[in-house]
């Protein structure tokens, strides 16, 4: 099962980029139901890719809603390579590449 | 070591290195993330102080039916040079929920946050020079009557 899905279109030299990912997204804030604190798992960072050249990237605490999704809109036409990378705070990496449509 | 361990480790080892090798990890910036964002939170809570009111469109719902997930779309297009775009929850334990740098991309951003409790939304937008912010109030209902 992906754990990440990226859709990339292209329109009047604008490629929008979706992106969904599955991630539980911790705080560390909240507490279970034996009153000990659930251990943060939340992305600290992600970095978007066009043609190998950093478009944008994002600094995220633990404020982002479960299971985030994010949109940016990157100038480029169809063809372009879009590469989408997340890491969280236990270092796991998650990464896609899509080719523009 | 056995050698199947040893064949493992190296694997990880190895593709973490070519990760690194490609500029795409810092691996300081792995384990210092978090003393990382609270810099970057009080960065952007100083720029908050210092900004003017701007133009751009920040969209964000009235009322939240559920405070687990608000959309909220940040569109500064009409904005030149943007540089950096942030958004800040003034009451949730982490204020700041994401700090957006843009190099390549244009100034325009979707997200689904995590609201506490009902309160001010701001978002930010930096250029080279200047900070512009605009603020919504979301009212956040738990009962899920929408009410």
């Amino acid at each position: 099962m992906a754990k990440i899905k990226l859709k990339a279109k292209s329109r009047d030299g604008v490629i929008t980029v979706r992106v969904l990912m599955k991630h539980p997204m911790e705080s560390g804030n909240r507490k279970n139901k034996n009153g000990s604190i659930i251990p943060q798992n939340h992305i600290t960072h992600l970095n978007v890719n066009k043609n190998k050249v950093l478009a944008a990237k994002a600094n995220i605490g633990g404020s982002i809603s479960e299971n985030p999704f994010f949109q940016f809109k990157i100038p480029g036409v169809k063809g372009d390579e879009i590469y989408f990378e997340s890491v969280d705070n236990l270092g796991k990496i998650l990464s896609i590449t899509k080719i523009s449509k | 070591m056995n050698r199947r361990l040893f064949l493992k480790k190296s694997m990880a080892t190895a593709s973490i290195a070519a990760a690194v090798a490609a500029g795409l990890l810092i691996p300081n910036r792995v384990l210092a993330s978090t003393s990382e964002f609270k810099k970057i939170s009080d960065i952007v809570k100083s720029k908050m102080d210092n900004a003017q009111e701007g133009s751009f469109i920040l969209k964000a719902p009235e009322i939240a039916e559920n405070g687990a997930m608000v959309p909220i779309t940040v569109d500064a297009l009409n904005i030149l040079d943007v540089k950096s775009i942030a958004i800040y929850v003034h009451k949730n334990k982490t204020p700041l929920t994401a700090y957006f740098e843009l190099p390549e991309a244009s100034a325009f951003i979707t997200t689904r946050i995590k609201m506490a409790e009902t309160s001010i939304v701001t978002a930010i937008v930096s250029t080279t020079t200047a900070s512009f912010t605009q603020s919504r109030s979301v009212k956040v209902t738990l009962g899920g009557c929408g009410g």
